[in-house]
């Protein structure tokens, strides 16, 4: 018999094996870490540091509003902590192995990578969730392009700045230039007139 | 081609109705488009079902869906298939259908427009292919109405191809 936890992200259930959660918290309980990337996903939950991966976000169809879980379940992944945002913990069932059935392979890609079962509960089918996919890939790739982009960024207001300040350094030196020059010119025509 | 249109999946070489089901997408020069399919194919025409999206997957697998104690992906074969959409398609009928020896089978999202009737006499190979994927047809032939398409059931499910 397994234990599968049924969670809601935006309008949808999803389950995932109890063998992998911690504890289910409140958003509030996250403190954000402090990091060059505003929005890099480590946060401390319970005294340890754990990436938070946005489901509501992830899941919903055309992304939805980010942030907008009130829940998070705490996970331990290949030895990793992981905080999983989800708007609502629905219930834990307990579920007969020949109840978790493939997901039909026509779906291929990231939605079989992400949710390769389906629980056959009572009255309805719930996917299930893989966790592993948070830490090979999939969020962790979201994020990681998320990271990326946010240094590009950064670079290039760097690179942006360096070049407001080369331009004004050189506007800078040619009026010096030319203050010199003048004060050069106004030399020499001190000295021939003297001369003369 | 003709011969191996008119066989059912149990291989029988006389097949006394197939399924005529209306694609949702534009008319072409040679009429209108038309999935076939032979009557062993076809298990159930539902009212209705609960459908179970599953996130990442494209608009034409919108989830799957309980049927008989199994789980089966619901599809838009037109989507599949990768057809023009029609602007105004007429609401979604279900048919529950099932490839040779039942290995697997699918819900399928349809026009309402389905009929029942005698293998089309006269049809022949189409010069027009629609763009479709070989692997993923059996094949498209003309007849009086417009154009015949045989999808190749097997291959569309498996996964093997990309749809």
């Amino acid at each position: 018999m397994k234990e599968i936890m049924v969670f809601r992200a935006g309008d949808h259930s999803f389950g995932l094996d109890l063998i992998h959660i911690r504890g289910v918290y409140r958003s509030g309980d996250l403190q954000p870490v402090d990091s060059e990337a505003p929005d890099s996903p480590a946060y401390r939950l319970e005294g340890r540091r754990v990436d938070l991966f946005d489901l509501p976000r992830d899941l919903v169809a055309g992304g939805g509003r980010s942030g907008a879980f009130r829940r998070v379940i705490l996970m331990d992944i290949q030895g990793r902590s992981a905080a999983l945002g989800v708007n609502q913990i629905e219930r834990v069932m307990n579920v007969e192995p020949d109840h978790i059935v493939p997901l039909p392979p026509v779906f291929t890609g990231k939605s079989r990578k992400w949710f390769p079962g389906v629980v056959m509960g009572a009255d309805r089918l719930i996917p299930l969730l893989d966790p592993d996919i948070l830490i090979e890939g999939g969020a962790a790739e979201a994020d990681l392009e998320r990271r990326l982009l946010f240094h590009i960024r950064a670079d290039k207001v760097a690179e942006q700045m360096l070049d407001g300040i080369r331009k004004g350094m050189a506007t800078a030196m040619e009026g010096e230039i030319d203050r010199l020059k003048q004060t050069l010119a106004a030399a020499e025509s001190t000295e021939s007139e003297q001369a003369g | 081609m003709e011969s191996a249109l008119f066989q059912s999946p149990g291989g029988d070489a006389a097949v006394r109705r197939v399924l005529i089901v209306p694609a949702r997408t534009p008319a072409v020069s040679s009429g209108k488009v038309f999935f076939m399919f032979v009557l062993g194919q076809v298990t159930e025409i539902l009212r209705e079902t609960t459908v179970y999206p599953v996130p990442f997957a494209p608009p034409h697998l919108p989830g799957i869906a309980r049927w008989r104690g199994r789980v089966m992906p619901v599809l838009s074969l037109e989507g599949c298939l990768n057809l023009a959409p029609d602007e105004h398609p007429a609401p979604d009928r279900l048919v529950a259908v099932r490839t040779r020896h039942d290995r697997v089978g699918a819900i399928l999202k349809t026009d309402p427009g389905l009929r029942l009737i005698h293998p089309p006499a006269g049809a022949r190979t189409a010069d027009e292919d629609l763009g479709v994927s070989p692997p993923l047809i059996r094949g498209i032939y003309e007849w009086t109405e417009g154009l015949l398409i045989v999808p190749h059931l097997e291959n569309i499910l498996s996964g093997k191809f990309a749809i």
